[in-house]
């Protein structure tokens, strides 16, 4: 029997329509063999074209939208905040006005010796302090300059510019705006330029990457979060001006074994870590050698994630016209995952010779360092999915000089800092690209140095985009 | 002549349904372009966009719906003319809001019995062989055997600890894949792969999980956009006939239709391998070579690497 195409078509379509109204209780139509049933009607031929048409048509459009992605990812991020400093919001005092009587074995060696830690009263994440105070003989750009008033700020507003130049090539940069007081009718608004480097990663699995530019550091674990989109709290670590900084070089960082759980970084950089605010920052040198750091950290394979790392950094001292003085840091981290909390840890210790009586002019004034001890142990996680809690113990044990003491004038400036600090922190993510943050930093101090009101209540709401 | 009045009839409520289809775009595009005044947006370009696709996937489905029923009748003809037993009764039409039909599930049982009775289906075991290295689970599936798409089929893929847990699927056509966030961190799932490309934005432990359902036959390999790291493997196969090879890479595949099969083996990290064969009512057996290959590191979902520091 020869049934018509259109009457087969029309019947097909009618019996459809009669099997669903019979609702779902009837089975799906069983696997069909298409090399053993051709077609065998021009009708199911045409719609069989019909649907590769469509099919294909569709397959254009997929790839058509995954062509149109960008080549050029814009994204950043604005903080705004409120502070509230104890006292004056600065972060050391004087030792007597003369003769330093709480420290007297440094008396006639130095012209000042100030007591404390310039950097502890932190308000937000670029680690500025509520105020700079007014030490004798520094000029210095008091960003916040709060005079211990609270007030709302806009920390920073980021904007980060990252690109694929080749197949396995990235250009990324950071620039950073900081919208601060004038003075003399001029803006204080500044920026800088935290990040701008090329990562190239090499090979199909991508397991070196060779970067240059001015980029993330090698040394300990911080910097990782040194932006405010990242960090899970708001201030840093008394330490992290030594180990946040974006030094210009080279690096390499290379992945090692079965799950990559061996990393190995090297670079070989103008200056040291340090942040760009701070005593040893030296993005252009002024000497010649350069100083080469290093990491190496392990993840082993356990039931939580654990990741041990030891790094160091040795290079000629920064800021100095010649390269004979050197500048180290050594230090080990750890960070272990457990569920929803996170354990972070880090020491560090540092040296750096200063002026030593080598050669040196304004503005090339190395600084000199002890870094006798600095660390700190931070714990943090969410107890719901919105809301996060933060809890970080450190302390800094340190001396940072200015001239040389075993010069028969003496030298400048001499800060003793015994500092300890706790803080205790919550953040409530509401979006993922909102986020709301509050800290308290209870400053403390201990050995001769004595008791400074520093402590800080900060806010931080970052606006990702 | 009745029959045929009812035929046209029926014809007539299809093409309607076509036609309604389209009805409420065109209308909703006509009411913008009234209500526009200006020259036309990037949101109004791809407010069009989305609503062409969502066109294209109806019609597709309505395309797709009367090849199985015109085959259907076919069958119901050709057994008759025989005196074999009827085929099984095609699916009914998808709700086009969305919703599947819980019973559909239960349904398959009865089709596949009804396949066997309506096709000749034997038995393929062999082995799988694997080369320069080791691989995951390795699944053996026939390529060229036509099925509809499964309807009311789940399956669970987590995230957990910086992980898609599973991270190796094979799934029929059709399965609806739930992506639950159990980890306190945002996750963003996308899949770059042209077989279904999709991207199911930001969201963490607490929100509502977001799907996927697989209607494309092949490999969706499936990334986090935030942490690099992340990695699934979907294979989506095209029909029931599929089996996961034993760890010694020995498998058993039956219900496979008799008749010249192209047999398909697939694992993770390794280059699927093809294999043709002869299914005789007695059954075949197979050997299938798989070589390992290491992927190379994927890109987020804007096509940039992730960088050295992706984790």
């Amino acid at each position: 029997m020869k049934v018509a195409p259109f009457r087969l078509a029309a019947a097909a379509a009618g019996a459809g329509l009669f099997l669903a109204a019979r609702g779902p209780a009837l089975a799906e139509p069983a696997p069909s063999a298409t090399a053993a049933e051709p077609a065998e009607d021009g009708d199911a031929q045409a719609l069989t074209e019909r649907i590769s048409d469509l099919e294909e048509d569709l397959r254009q459009t997929r790839r058509w939208a995954l062509a149109r992605r960008s080549p050029v990812l814009l994204s950043g991020y604005a903080d705004v905040g409120f502070y509230a400093p104890e006292g004056t919001g600065v972060g050391f005092v004087q030792d007597g006005l003369a003769g330093a009587p709480r420290f007297p074995e440094h008396a006639g060696r130095f012209g000042w010796v100030f007591l404390g830690d310039i950097l502890a009263p932190a308000i937000n994440t670029r680690g500025e302090p509520a105020d700079l105070g007014d030490p004798p003989g520094a000029a210095r750009f008091d960003t916040i300059d709060s005079n211990g008033a609270p007030g709302f700020i806009v920390n920073e507003v980021n904007l980060r510019v990252s690109g694929a130049v080749a197949d396995s090539a990235l250009a990324t940069a950071s620039i950073n705006f900081t919208p601060r007081s004038g003075t003399g009718f001029r803006f204080g608004d500044v920026f800088d330029v935290d990040l701008a480097q090329l990562e190239w990663m090499v090979g199909p699995r991508r397991r070196l990457s060779l970067f240059v530019g001015k980029m993330d550091p090698v040394i300990g674990i911080e910097y990782r979060e040194r932006k405010a989109d990242r960090r899970f709290g708001i201030t840093p670590s008394l330490i992290a001006r030594y180990t946040t900084g974006t030094p210009l070089g080279l690096k390499a960082r290379l992945k090692l074994g079965p799950g990559e759980r061996v990393v190995l970084a090297g670079a070989l950089t103008n200056g040291s870590s340090v942040i760009e605010p701070f005593h040893f920052y030296d993005e252009l040198d002024s000497n010649a050698a350069k100083t080469a750091s290093g990491r190496l950290s392990a993840s082993p394979a356990l039931p939580f994630e654990l990741e041990l790392g030891v790094s160091s950094a040795y290079g000629a001292q920064d800021r100095a016209l010649d390269s004979r003085g050197a500048l180290w840091f050594v230090g080990a981290d750890v960070r272990a995952r457990v569920g929803a909390w996170q354990l972070k840890a880090e020491w560090l210790r540092g040296r750096g010779e200063g002026e030593s009586g080598w050669r040196h002019a304004e503005p090339h004034r190395p600084y000199g360092l002890r870094l006798h001890d600095g660390g700190y142990v931070t714990v943090e996680g969410t107890l719901t999915p919105t809301l996060g809690l933060l809890v970080r113990g450190e302390l800094r044990d340190a001396e940072v000089w200015l001239g040389d003491p075993t010069a028969a004038s003496g030298a400048d400036r001499l800060y003793v800092t015994r500092s300890w600090r706790a803080t205790l922190g919550v953040r409530a993510a509401l979006t993922d690209r909102l986020i709301v943050k509050a800290e308290y930093l209870r400053n403390g101090e201990y050995g001769r140095v004595p008791s400074i009101p520093n402590d800080v209540f900060t806010s931080s709401l970052v606006a990702i985009f | 002549m009745r029959r045929t009045t009812r035929s046209n009839a029926n014809a007539m409520v299809l093409l309607a349904a076509l036609a309604l289809g389209f009805v409420p775009a065109a209308s909703a595009q006509d009411a913008a372009a009234a209500a526009r005044t200006g020259p036309p947006t990037r949101q109004d370009f791809e407010k069009l966009e989305r609503e062409l696709k969502e066109q294209r996937r109806l019609l597709m489905q309505f395309l797709q719906m009367e090849e199985q029923r015109y085959q259907f009748l076919l069958k119901l003809v050709q057994a008759r003319e025989s005196g074999t037993a009827a085929p099984a009764a095609p699916s009914p039409p998808p709700s086009f809001s969305g919703v599947e039909s819980p019973a559909a599930a239960a349904a398959e049982n009865n089709a596949a019995k009804a396949a066997e009775v309506a096709l000749a289906v034997a038995t393929v075991t062999g082995t799988v062989e694997v080369k320069g290295g080791s691989t995951g689970d390795i699944y053996v599936y026939v390529e060229n055997v036509k099925a509809p798409p499964v309807r009311g089929r789940t399956f669970e893929i987590r995230q957990k600890g910086k992980e898609f847990v599973p991270a190796v699927a094979a799934l029929q056509r059709g399965t609806t894949v739930n992506f639950p966030n159990a980890d306190p961190i945002f996750h963003n799932v996308f899949s770059p792969s042209p077989t279904q490309p999709f991207d199911l934005g930001t969201y963490r432990a607490g929100d509502p999980s977001r799907s996927v359902r697989f209607l494309n036959p092949g490999v969706v390999e499936i990334y986090c956009n935030m942490h690099g790291r992340m990695r699934a493997s979907v294979l989506v196969v095209p029909n029931a006939v599929f089996t996961k090879a034993a760890a010694d890479g020995t498998f058993r595949l039956p219900n496979v239709p008799v008749g010249t099969r192209r047999l398909v083996a697939w694992s993770q990290d390794a280059r699927p391998s093809l294999q043709t064969v002869a299914v005789a009512a007695g059954g075949a057996t197979a050997k299938l070579v798989l070589e390992v290959a290491p992927g190379r590191q994927h890109d987020n979902k804007l096509g940039q690497p992730y960088g050295s520091y992706g984790e």
